[in-house]
Parts: C-alpha cells; sequence; structure tokens
C-alpha cells in the first residue's frame, strides 16, 4: 500500500469513526430534549399547551427509534415504553399501541407496557377491543415471559445442544445416567418448543394497528366501495391483516373483513 | 416358644395395674467441682406424668446471697405404647418433664439452692435442696477477654455494635486446644436482644448464652506486648437497646480447659492427655442506655436511630383521576434499627396535604430485606389542581451528633383529571348502542375525550438506559443455529462411532481391502502398457484372499488376462496399449456391494 492510500485511508476511517459518534451524540441530545418536553408537559396546565409539548416529546423519541433502526441497532424496550407513554399523551392512541407491543416484543413481561396496554385497550369500544386469550398455555408457560424471544432462542438451543452432547456421550461410553439426562434435557427442550410453536400457529398472520382517525373499512380495495361500518375504525383498533394489495390491506376484525387503506395502519409483523 | 408367649401375655395383662399417678420428683445437679462465674445446672425431674397434665415447677427457698438463679428451662419426652388384651388394642401416652435452673454463684462458699416445688393437677409435691460448694476458677494469666461498646452513653433504639475479644499467647497448638472448649460469658448477652447474622465461615467464636451457644464469625491475627506473642480472635455482634437505663460493673469471663499434660496417639500425634479449668475475667462493662430527646424531635420522626438514611417514594400511576387510588413504594435505606422503623406519618414536616390528599388512618406494617424497609401505602387525590407528589420527610436520632436529622423524596410528577360523573343522561344513552356497535361508541369515545386512568405514564429519564442499544437478533439466530448444528454432528457422530465398534472387524478390514484395491485400479488408467496391467494384478492378488468361489474363479482369471498382457512384448504391451480396467472395477464393485 503507497502512502497516498494509507492516508487517504486512515482519513476515511478517523471520518467514519468521528461521524458515529456525532450521530451518537445527536441522538444523545434529541433523547435528553424529549424527556425534558416530557417532562414540562406534566407540569403544563394549559390543555392546548401540554397537548402540544407531548407531541414534540413523541416526535423526538420517534426519531431516536427512527435513527437506531437506520444505525442497524434495535432500540432499548425503554425508549419504546417512553415513545408510547408520549404518544398516548399526545392522544395518539395507536401509535401508542404501537410502542408498547413492540416493547412487549423486546421484553414480554414488562409490566409497565402490559399495564398500559390493557388501560389503553379498555378505551376502545367494545366491538373492537382485542381481549388477550387466557389460555391454557399462558397458564403452562408463564415462564417464557421472564425472556425475549432472542433469549428464549438461545435458551432453547443451549438446551438442544447439552441434552445431544450427554446423550451423545451416553451412548458412546454406555452410561445410561448421562443417556438418560441427554433425553432429559431433550424432553426439555420439546417442551421449550411448545409455546413457540404455538405462537407460530397463531400468528401466521400479520397483525396492525390503526393509527388514524378515519381508517374507514370498505368491502373492496377502492375509495369509492360501500363503507362495511357506520363509523370509522377508532385509533387504536388491533387486526389481522388477511392481504396486501397495492395501497390496500384486507383486514379481519370481530369476525368481519373489509380493505382499508394501508396509510391508516401500521403493520407489526 | 410357649412358656415366652405365656410370660408376654402374663406382663400385658399386669400393665393396666401399673399405676398411673405421677411419680415424686427428683432432684439432680451437674457434677461437681463448681466454679464461681459458672453456670451450675441443676434439674427438677417429673417422670411418667400423663399427657394431659401440665406441671409447673419452681423455686421456693430464698436464693441466698451472691447466688444468681435463672430458669426453669422445660423439657419435655414423650413415650407411648400399645398393649392388645383379647385383641382389644389400647394405647397410653407419658410425659417425663426436666425443669432446668441454672444457679451461678459470684463468690466462693457452701451455697444450698431449695427446696423446689411442682404443681400437678391442683396438687403440689416439693423436692428438698441442693447443696453446692463453689470454688475459686484459677485465672490464667496467658489468656485475656475483652468485650467493649462504642461509647459510654448510648440511646434507645440504637443498633450497637459489641466488640469480643479473645487473645491467648501460646504456640498454635495450644490455642486450638483451649479455643474448642472456650466459653465465653457475660450477663449482657442474655439482657439484651442482639441481631445475629448466621455464622458463614468455619472461624467462629462461640458465645455461651441463657438460650445456647451463639456462633459469630470471627477475625483471627497475631498480636505482639510486652514481649509476648498473642493470638487473638476478634467478633463483633449488633445489640439493639431497648429501654433506658444505667448499667454498671456487668461481668465478662471466659472458661476454657487448659491441658495439664499431653501424650501421644497411636499415629504419633500430640494429644492432651489430662486438662483443667482456666479462667479469664474481662473489664466489667459499664453504660447509660439514654431516652431520646423529646426537644426539636420532627414531626417525620418514627423512631429511627442510626445514619446515613435514606426515603425513596415511587407512585404506580402518575395519571388518574380524582378519587383513584395511587399506591406508593416508600422505601428507606440506612444503617440502623431498620426492623423496628414505622412509616413516618406522610403529612409530616410539610409532606403530602390533608387537603390534596386522602392518606390512610393506620400505618402500613412494612418489609424488611437486605439494608432497607419497605411500605406499600395507598393515597388517593382529592383536587385537580395536584401537579405532583410532594416530597415526603423522613426523620431519624444520629447518635454520633446527638441531633435529629430529616431527609425527604424527590417529588413524582402526577396529572389529576375530573372525576367521572355519571349523569342520568349517560345511563339513557348508553342503551342505544348501534347494530355494528363501533358508531355510538366512538361517539362516546369523542366526547370523553379519552381519558386514561389507571396508565403508569412515568419514563426513564436516563439517556444511557434509552440509548442502550439491544442485541441484534442475527448474531442470536446464528448462535442458535450453531448451537443445533453441533448437537445434531454430536449425536450422528456418536451414532456412527457406535455402529463402526458394533461392526465384525474381519469384514471392515475386507472393504478397507477391497476400497484400496479399488483405488489402485483407478490409478492405473494413469498408467500405460504393462505398467498398468501390472499394478491391476497386483491390486488383484492382494483381495485373492477376500473373494470366494465363483469370484476367486473371475479374479485368477482377471489376473490371468493382466499378466498375458504384460509378456506379450510383441503386442499390443508391446506399442504401449494400455490395459483395460472396466472389467476389474465391475468386478471390485460386485465384491463391495
Amino acid at each position: 500500500m503507497n502512502h497516498p492510500e494509507l492516508i487517504w485511508r486512515s482519513l476515511l476511517a478517523l471520518l467514519s469513526i468521528s461521524l458515529a459518534d456525532l450521530v451518537a451524540a445527536q441522538e444523545a441530545a434529541q433523547v435528553v430534549r424529549a424527556v425534558q418536553e416530557y417532562s414540562a408537559a406534566m407540569e403544563e396546565t394549559q390543555p392546548d399547551l401540554k397537548l402540544q409539548r407531548f407531541g414534540i416529546a413523541e416526535q423526538l423519541f420517534r426519531q431516536a427509534t427512527e435513527a437506531s433502526i437506520a444505525a442497524g441497532n434495535h432500540p432499548s424496550a425503554q425508549l419504546y415504553l417512553n415513545l408510547g407513554n408520549a404518544a398516548l399523551q399526545a392522544r395518539h392512541v395507536g401509535a401508542a399501541i404501537v410502542a408498547w407491543r413492540r416493547v412487549l416484543e423486546l421484553q414480554p413481561g414488562n409490566a409497565a407496557a402490559l399495564q398500559n396496554l390493557s388501560s389503553a385497550r379498555a378505551t376502545l369500544p367494545e366491538s373492537v377491543r382485542r381481549n388477550e386469550p387466557d389460555e391454557l398455555s399462558d397458564t403452562l408457560f408463564f415462564w417464557t415471559t421472564f425472556f425475549s424471544a432472542a433469549e428464549l432462542q438461545l435458551l432453547t438451543a443451549g438446551m438442544f445442544l447439552a441434552g445431544a452432547v450427554l446423550m451423545a456421550a451416553g451412548i458412546l461410553k454406555v452410561n445410561t445416567v448421562l443417556r438418560n439426562s441427554g433425553l432429559g434435557l431433550l424432553a426439555l427442550w420439546v417442551i421449550s418448543l411448545i409455546p413457540w410453536v404455538l405462537q407460530s400457529v397463531g400468528t401466521n398472520q400479520a397483525e396492525a394497528v390503526v393509527t388514524g382517525d378515519n381508517c374507514v373499512l370498505r368491502s373492496a380495495d377502492s375509495e369509492n366501495a360501500a363503507a362495511r361500518l357506520s363509523a370509522p375504525l377508532p385509533d387504536g383498533t388491533e387486526v389481522i391483516v388477511v392481504q396486501e394489495r397495492e395501497r390496500w390491506l384486507e383486514i379481519e376484525i370481530s369476525g368481519r373483513t373489509g380493505w382499508v387503506l394501508a396509510s391508516q395502519l401500521e403493520v407489526l409483523r | 416358644m410357649r412358656p415366652a408367649i405365656v410370660f408376654t401375655w402374663a406382663v400385658l395383662l399386669l400393665l393396666p395395674a401399673v399405676s398411673v399417678r405421677a411419680q415424686q420428683p427428683s432432684l439432680v445437679q451437674q457434677p461437681g467441682p463448681w466454679f464461681v462465674g459458672e453456670p451450675v445446672v441443676v434439674q427438677v425431674i417429673l417422670e411418667d406424668v400423663e399427657s394431659a397434665a401440665e406441671p409447673i415447677c419452681r423455686l421456693a427457698g430464698e436464693v441466698p446471697e451472691g447466688i444468681r438463679v435463672q430458669g426453669p428451662q422445660t423439657g419435655r419426652s414423650t413415650s407411648s405404647f400399645l398393649q392388645s388384651i383379647n385383641g382389644r388394642v389400647t394405647r397410653r401416652e407419658t410425659t417425663s418433664y426436666r425443669f432446668s435452673f441454672a444457679v451461678t454463684a459470684d463468690r466462693i462458699g457452701d451455697f444450698s439452692v431449695g427446696p423446689f416445688f411442682v404443681e400437678l393437677d391442683g396438687e403440689s409435691l416439693s423436692v428438698g435442696s441442693t447443696q453446692l460448694k463453689i470454688q475459686a476458677l484459677p485465672a490464667d494469666p496467658n489468656m485475656e477477654i475483652s468485650v467493649s461498646l462504642p461509647g459510654q452513653v448510648l440511646y434507645v433504639g440504637q443498633q450497637v455494635p459489641v466488640q469480643i475479644r479473645w487473645a491467648y499467647a501460646g504456640d498454635l497448638q495450644e490455642v486450638q486446644q483451649l479455643f474448642s472448649s472456650l466459653q465465653i460469658r457475660s450477663p449482657l448477652f442474655d439482657q439484651f436482644e442482639f441481631d445475629d447474622v448466621p455464622a458463614r465461615t468455619r472461624t467462629t467464636l462461640t458465645l455461651a448464652t441463657a438460650r445456647g451457644g451463639v456462633a459469630l464469625d470471627a477475625e483471627v491475627g497475631r498480636e505482639s506486648r510486652d514481649g509476648r506473642d498473642f493470638i487473638v480472635v476478634q467478633a463483633s455482634r449488633m445489640m439493639t437497646l431497648d429501654r433506658p437505663a444505667e448499667y454498671e460493673s456487668i461481668p465478662v469471663s471466659c472458661r476454657t480447659e487448659k491441658v495439664t499434660s499431653w501424650g501421644r496417639n497411636l499415629f504419633g500425634d500430640r494429644v492432651a492427655r489430662s486438662t483443667s479449668p482456666v479462667l479469664a475475667a474481662g473489664t466489667p462493662l459499664s453504660f447509660t442506655v439514654r431516652s431520646l430527646p423529646s426537644e426539636n424531635r420532627p414531626e417525620s420522626f418514627s423512631g429511627a436511630v442510626g445514619q446515613g438514611f435514606s426515603i425513596a417514594v415511587a407512585a404506580n400511576r402518575t395519571v388518574v383521576r380524582v378519587g383513584d387510588p395511587i399506591t406508593l413504594d416508600v422505601t428507606i435505606r440506612g444503617q440502623g434499627n431498620l426492623q423496628q422503623l414505622l412509616l413516618p406519618p406522610l403529612s409530616a414536616d410539610g409532606g403530602l396535604a390533608e387537603s390534596d390528599f386522602q392518606l390512610p388512618q393506620e400505618r402500613p406494617p412494612g418489609t424488611s430485606t437486605d439494608g432497607m424497609r419497605q411500605f406499600k401505602v395507598t393515597v388517593r387525590a382529592e383536587r385537580e389542581s395536584v401537579q405532583q407528589i410532594p416530597p415526603v420527610a423522613f426523620s431519624w436520632f444520629d447518635p454520633q451528633q446527638q441531633k435529629y436529622m430529616t431527609t425527604r423524596s424527590a417529588p413524582v410528577a402526577m396529572q389529576v383529571l375530573p372525576a367521572q360523573v355519571i349523569s342520568a343522561s349517560d345511563v339513557v344513552g348508553g342503551a342505544a348502542l348501534s347494530g355494528d356497535g363501533v358508531s355510538a361508541s366512538a361517539e362516546n369515545r369523542s366526547r370523553q375525550t379519552l381519558i386514561f386512568s389507571g396508565a403508569n405514564l412515568a419514563i426513564e429519564k436516563d439517556p444511557a438506559i434509552l440509548l442502550a442499544v439491544m442485541e441484534s437478533g442475527t448474531s442470536g439466530e446464528a448462535l442458535a443455529s450453531l448451537m443445533y448444528a453441533m448437537g445434531i454432528i454430536a449425536l450422528i457422530l456418536a451414532v456412527v462411532a457406535k455402529r463402526r465398534s458394533h461392526r465384525d472387524p474381519l469384514l471392515f478390514e475386507r472393504e478397507r481391502r477391497i476400497r484400496q484395491a479399488r483405488q489402485a485400479i483407478v490409478e492405473s488408467s494413469a498408467l500405460t502398457g504393462a505398467a498398468s496391467a501390472s499394478q491391476i494384478a497386483r491390486a488383484l492378488r492382494q483381495i485373492l484372499c477376500d473373494c470366494d468361489g465363483d469370484a476367486r474363479r473371475v479374479a485368477d482369471q482377471l489376473i490371468a488376462e493382466c499378466e498375458t498382457h504384460i509378456y506379450d512384448r510383441s503386442g499390443r504391451a508391446g506399442q504401449g496399449e494400455q490395459f483395460p480396467a472396466d472389467t476389474a472395477l465391475r468386478f471390485v464393485d460386485q465384491l463391495l456391494r
């Protein structure tokens, strides 16, 4: 490598490091400002100003999450939780529900997210309200809420590896204890897969949340098609996505299907 | 056999005739010699008492001067037996009682302790007195004991570390022997409450108390003084002072068994052959426990005595309606009597104003964990104008500075919304829902302008936590995949290895030879003329022993063809023509199959 090339490469490396630092500093400043806006909004007595400040806080928290995603990272659960709280205070129920569901994807047992989600759902009309089914699997596999999806994945894989190694050692050494211990671990591995399988079976369809006030459920994928309901779907309504077609999504809610504009929903997965 | 059965039956028949009345109580005492400062155990024993009865024992006579009597501690043991007479099974249960008195003499002399009375079923049974000849125990000049307190003036509620120090000037083996039978005594250990932590190490200092031995984690060290080397064992014990009083000259002593002659056991190890008791007395303790001063006592004082307290308050909801319950978690940390702490009044010293909050009438019970005490208390906001849960004050008495100190929690921002009032029109209008149930509900919702009570809208404010990057899922997936792959490979390798180990080694060797021969035949295609034929013939000869019957004949024939080719100098081989290996290859493949 000749000298000019070496200098050029070093400069590039330095530039990339300082750029990364700059982005991090900007993110930190954004988050600090969002927290300040939220705190100021809490103390504000004028309703309009209060709402405005919560709106600014929501925007700033959202920008921080988007910047984190753009940098190839997963935003923290706490950042999503703050975003949800700010969105709710700014009267954006749908955005808040989306944020809290993101928190629960990262930390399934997060108490504040569960509490707030339940509180926000309670404000929706009963006909569109989503009630979490209290299934037997939820009772039996309560422990899965202690781990995130990634942690569960590693835990089950580790269990399989340990079981396989023990069983292999048992087969080679003709040792019943080792073999049975391995079999036990593999049985545990199979059990630990059950909630994952149930979840996969139950969520093969994408879910979405209404994030606007004028989300009309139509009978076909056209703005001229007749409305299926007498009022738009309320902000925060959680629906199942049946299919996608250009700008439209066919959704299912409380046993009814219809079409809505994709821009009025945020698809979760 | 028959006489034995007859005897057993006779015994069983006679059993009901045995009196079920209690026997006369008897008196036993710990064998002498007895020494000054050493408690002597005197027991009143009452046997064969029917289990329903509950006897009481007391010392009736006057206690001589210079004698202290503690107790009795009651021990009971129950026995039962079954008897079968003509098929009828009956069960009888009797109990024996042991009432133990600890008699300690402060001086030498002859003392008479007793008589003792036992009250059973309204009847008083007496047992005579016991004579004790108390001797002086020789003090060992090489042994030292001391118990010390941090100061002469202490306060009620204060937790005081009591330092116990035992030292001996001698060699290690002697110290080990002395330490094994060491008993440290002081009335201090029986008069006060101690917050003892169970010993976690094997090096412990054991105190002899009225409730039994108390082992404390100890530190062992060396000390040189007056030209003598001491081995020092020190421990600490936390004492809680519960009442004001003046204490003077509380004795401190320790007793152990000192070896008077050494011998050697079968393995040549040095062992104690005979011992004699020795004593060491420490400086008696004198101190004063004062009441906490009543002047300048803050309203938020709830009995805490110590140093470095702090209070934190967290609310489970920060957006509420007027009248909604808010659960406050109050956590108090510090060094002091946390176990006895009560929740300070929340309204005290500028705390939660009673005009703004509905406060609980009763103080909630708290829970203590490692170095902190927690309370859960429910309050309700009474006004919409409430903006925060104000700082809650907590006061304690600092014995070092001899004054009250106050700290406050951080305020918690609140948003209090108006209470929801349901009018008659709401009740009537509520029934008129349309068919899809969405339109009417949406209308109600817009009227309510989205009020969320019950949500916890507190946010995390630390940028470091907010900007913490979650681990990428991709690396986790890759690691999980690697783990699965490794597991499967381990299982496959184990199964393959197991199968190979089960195969006939002769067959395995035969297959190896045939595969080698096949490889040689394949490689012969690179050679020309006689060389290729020669290599094929050599390979076939190597596997001749693995062929039988028809295969053998075919192999012989192929080898013959090869040899013909090799020696055919004038023919094809001479012209460098390659020997066709296809037939040989097919033959070998058939063998492999």
